[in-house]
């Protein structure tokens, strides 16, 4: 995975959860993780990379990692 | 294991039970539960649908599906009703609120939800913030009987000073005095009415020569009338006059949470050329004071039929009644499409619906009168 992608995540994570995340941090880890916040993230991500996540990446999506994981598989990275 | 979203049918039920239970278990509200079977059968053209992993169910929602008017022009739409997630009691659900909003997108766009609680409940918030046209559905009341009124208004009296100041109000007359000089205990002139026993095809010309007047207004001919006020249901008092009509119940409460042991008369629907909204008002109004109810309300969002109960001595009060329509269906009423906002430092919330005071939306739209 792309080292810049994950930071990025995990600057954007930090934003819009208003707390301190790590790769490893998940909706059971953060308190502010709750629905709302997640789609907050989701949709920034979406805005920042210009796509929109599938239901089946939604479904990955469980850590901030693999968040990034994801992006970086749709960037092609 | 992945999740998928699936039509209802009856060998989930015993999953959906199970989901239920969690829900409860893990603390979530005695209402939100899903239905226990796939035909529920509150509301004409409901479909529901499930959120399963493997055996389990995760969550779900209802679409009804619906025709609109349009200016005049027939347009189809669905009500996005009763969304449930197991995110409310377990994190790692969490995604699955907004995956089961683009799920019910997929499967018609023009969606609208209504109702919702208020404005901090999660899906309100979630579809603002997924760029859904949103405005309040105002919350309008009539005090007939100020005595019974101050007596059993749980929303006021909220501490033991209260209740007794209310109390001694109510008992000394003075609390009537006091509501007839704000007008909000103002009595309407008592007039001839019709309270048809049904809708029948006099309903259907009224809906042919109403529809045009309204930017959007869901169907409401004769037909569709019955099966949401159905004749056999005799809660229902359906007002005919003025070219139009309304529908009204007198429900005497018991222990109600905002309403106590008040009997409350409800305008719960109505409908009619524009220049006949006050008329029908009064007409229903009327009817419900002169039946002995202790308060009326109505929530209408039309300017009109806003219009028509404060000049018919209603008076406006805080409203947990939202109405939120998809971008497709904003659009298609004459609105833009708005897009959303998306972005680390430019999370903004979609601007609020314009034109919305043409667009007819009561509390016989949505999950219709179940909840009254």
């Amino acid at each position: 995975m792309n080292e810049q992608v994950l930071s990025r995540v995990l600057e954007i994570a930090t934003d819009v959860l208003q707390a301190g995340v790590t790769p490893e941090s998940s909706p059971e880890t953060v308190e502010s993780w709750d629905s709302v916040h997640h789609l907050n993230l989701v949709l920034a991500l979406e805005e920042e990379y210009g796509f929109e996540f599938s239901p089946e990446e939604m479904d990955q999506a469980k850590t901030v990692r693999s968040l990034a994981l994801v992006v970086s598989a749709k960037r092609g990275e | 294991m992945s999740l998928e979203i699936v039509a209802y049918t009856q060998e989930m039920v015993a999953a959906v039970r199970e989901f239920n239970q969690r829900l409860l278990g893990g603390g979530a509200l005695a209402e939100q539960q899903f239905p226990e079977t796939p035909d529920p059968g509150w509301m004409p053209g409901m479909k529901l649908f499930l959120a399963v992993e493997g055996s389990m169910v995760r969550g779900g929602y209802i679409l009804r599906r619906q025709s609109f008017s349009v200016a005049g022009a027939t347009l189809a739409a669905a009500h996005y009703r009763l969304p449930l997630s197991e995110g409310i009691v377990n994190r790692s659900y969490a995604m699955l609120g907004l995956r089961m909003v683009r799920d019910a997108l997929s499967r018609e766009p023009r969606l609208y939800a209504l109702g919702m609680g208020g404005w901090d409940r999660p899906l309100p918030a979630m579809l603002k913030r997924l760029g859904w046209s949103m405005c309040a559905v105002p919350f309008y009341f009539k005090v007939v009987h100020p005595g019974r009124f101050l007596r059993h208004i749980k929303a006021l009296r909220t501490s033991p000073l209260r209740r007794a100041a209310l109390d001694a109000l109510a008992y000394s007359g003075a609390g009537w005095l006091g509501m007839k000089a704000l007008g909000l205990a103002r009595h309407l002139p008592s007039a001839p009415v019709d309270l048809a026993p049904g809708f029948a095809p006099w309903a259907d010309e009224v809906w042919e020569r109403s529809r045009p007047s309204y930017a959007l207004v869901a169907q409401r001919d004769a037909t569709t009338l019955e099966q949401v006020y159905p004749a056999s249901d005799p809660r229902f008092l359906r007002v005919r006059v003025a070219g139009g009509w309304a529908v009204l119940l007198d429900t005497q409460m018991q222990g109600h949470k905002q309403f106590g042991d008040m009997r409350v008369g409800t305008i719960v629907d109505c409908l009619a050329p524009l220049e006949s909204a006050g008329a029908v008002i009064r007409a229903g109004a009327g009817v419900l004071e002169r039946r002995g109810v202790d308060l009326i309300v109505s929530n209408q969002l039309h300017g009109a039929w806003s219009r028509a109960l404060v000049e018919s001595g209603f008076r406006a009060g805080p409203s947990n009644y939202l109405l939120a329509l998809s971008p497709d269906l904003a659009e298609a009423a004459g609105g833009e499409k708005m897009r959303p906002q998306a972005g680390v430092g430019r999370l903004k919330p979609a601007p609020p619906l314009q034109a919305h005071q043409q667009f007819h939306f009561n509390r016989g739209d949505g999950d219709g009168p179940i909840h009254l």
